[in-house]
């Protein structure tokens, strides 16, 4: 009996080898399984880590970009010029992030850029985390800019001597629609190539006054004899906010537009932030002036004692509305170092 | 082993020694592709060091090369801020005096050190209030956490006002603006 069921048990075994061996049957071994399985482990992650490595060449280049846009602001200071203009054109379409933060002695601005991915096209992480310090310009912007070419302009802002340039950055077309003769030939005479005066299509259209189709509108608030237009001073409204600007007039008649083009080119908390940074700039610097006439007290007696003001009120100053009150100290302190035998600018 | 022989016939196949090869084929072509398998995962390890290395030190280089950059733009327009300027080309190193002991400045300027030089025969006296204005240098801000630094500079009118007699002078020398900047 047990060599018959030993027999039987063997023949069966026999017949599933016989299987195994005939031309239909399919062996699956565990080096093919094992194979399979490792091969899929090494393509996934082969497939994994170069769309990693692609990801990372592009956050490099975008942080790259970054930085360098950031060192393009340096020649953007206009020295003894009334302002100037540039174009930058990037590779491809690219998103610039534009973080103001007043907070510590002068504030600072964080430039972060993006850019399309190859798959999918999806825009990327913006390019470093936390953005490209830039403490020493004051860049006026939407916070998000989309283009491929970067216009940029800067002028210098007085309150009475020039505080910093002013950096405005835009990508799109603008259209000035009843701009007043004074701001039309400075449009000219800076060859600010993204901004027309006339022959407007389809462009952001800037009204002064009224207009039809506006997309912002300047009302002028400037009457008196210190104004030489009544657009010197006002209110720009758009996407139901409004930015207020006040332009310093010198002693020569000079009218500082830089706030007006400020507040058409950015938006509101951009505008604002970059309003109190320029007020603690303005506070820094009258401190430095207000020491320098002590230290030369003694060879010309060039005492400035509107400067202690200035550094009061330029510290009270929090908002774009309440601009107004430094003006009438700004100019005192003009007249001031106009009649000082040295003079600080 | 010799019963299991034994108990085969002449045609039979000895299932238990086919089984036996078997494994220790299968053994071996597993072993054979483990070893494989590390060898790939090595080469690509291997790969992939080389490629970030030649990545971290292309990083640098181009690091490197944007902070000389940016030096040399802020040596060319720095001194246009009204902290330093007395006009075109012009520093006031009255201001640049007072501009000495301001802390609040320290965390404005993104560079390793701002310096003004005269230009001139004597020695290189550092300026201070007790000695200013028969000294050399003027020391207006250093970032001390910066330890390797190169510099980038620019010729510049250094002005000042002076007393002499009854009359008072704006005397201006000729001088170089100075920034640092950290090499990478």
């Amino acid at each position: 009996m047990k060599h018959k069921k030993g027999a039987r048990a063997l023949s069966l075994k026999l017949k599933s080898i016989r299987m195994l061996n005939s031309k239909r049957s399919f062996e699956v071994s565990f080096a093919w399984l094992f194979a399979v399985f490792a091969g899929a482990i090494i393509l996934f992650l082969a497939i994994y880590g170069t769309s990693q490595v692609i990801k990372t060449g592009i956050y490099q280049i975008d942080t790259v970009t970054a930085k360098q846009l950031s060192i393009i602001f340096e020649p953007m200071e206009t020295g003894l010029a009334s302002g100037k203009s540039n174009v930058a054109e990037l590779k491809e379409e690219t998103r610039i992030y534009n973080r103001c933060l007043p907070s510590g002695s002068f504030g600072e601005h964080r430039i972060s850029l993006a850019t399309k991915s190859g798959f999918g096209k999806s825009w990327q992480e913006p390019g470093p985390e936390g953005g490209i310090p830039v403490g020493n310009k004051y860049i006026f912007s939407s916070d998000v800019l989309q283009g491929k070419k970067v216009y940029f302009f800067s002028k210098p802002f007085q309150m009475p001597w020039k505080v910093s340039e002013l950096i405005y950055l835009t990508t799109e077309e603008y259209c000035f629609m009843g701009a007043p003769e004074e701001i039309k030939e400075e449009i000219i005479g800076l060859n600010i190539q993204n901004i027309k005066i006339e022959n407007c299509s389809d462009e952001i259209n800037i009204c002064f006054g009224s207009g039809m189709k506006c997309n912002a509108t300047i009302r002028g608030n400037c009457f008196g004899g210190d104004c030489k237009n009544n657009y010197d001073s006002g209110i720009v409204s758009k996407n139901n906010e409004q930015l207020y600007y006040y332009g310093f007039v010198d002693n020569l008649g000079y009218v500082d537009r830089s706030l007006l083009y400020a507040a058409i080119f950015s938006d509101k908390d951009i505008y604002e932030c970059n309003v109190k940074r320029l007020m603690k700039r303005l506070s820094q610097q009258a401190g430095i002036f207000s020491d320098e006439t002590n230290f030369l007290a003694g060879k010309c007696g060039a005492i400035n004692p509107g400067m202690i003001n200035i550094i009061g009120l330029a510290g009270s100053i929090d908002s774009s509305g309440k601009l107004n009150i430094i003006l009438d100290a700004a100019r005192e302190v003009d007249k001031q170092n106009e009649a000082s035998i040295c003079k600080l600018w | 082993m010799k019963l299991q022989y034994a108990s085969c016939g002449k045609n039979c196949i000895c299932y238990k020694n086919y089984k036996n090869s078997r494994n220790k084929k299968a053994q071996f072509k597993i072993q054979q592709m483990a070893f494989m398998l590390l060898a790939v995962f090595l080469f690509f390890i291997l790969v992939s060091m080389i490629w970030f290395a030649i990545q971290y030190r292309n990083i640098h280089k181009q690091a490197g090369q944007l902070e000389e950059e940016k030096a040399n733009l802020m040596a060319g327009f720095l001194y246009s801020n009204s902290e330093f300027s007395c006009g075109s080309y012009c520093i006031d190193t009255d201001r640049a005096m007072v501009l000495m002991s301001r802390t609040a400045y320290s965390e404005f300027w993104p560079v390793a050190y701002i310096k003004l030089r005269k230009i001139g025969a004597g020695e290189d006296i550092v300026c201070d209030k007790a000695n200013y204005p028969k000294c050399k240098i003027l020391n207006i801000y250093e970032n001390k956490e910066i330890e390797s630094s190169r510099t980038a500079d620019s010729f510049v009118a250094l002005c000042r006002y002076e007393k002499t007699g009854d009359y008072l002078e704006k005397i201006c020398e000729l001088g170089k603006f100075m920034i640092g900047y950290e090499v990478k």
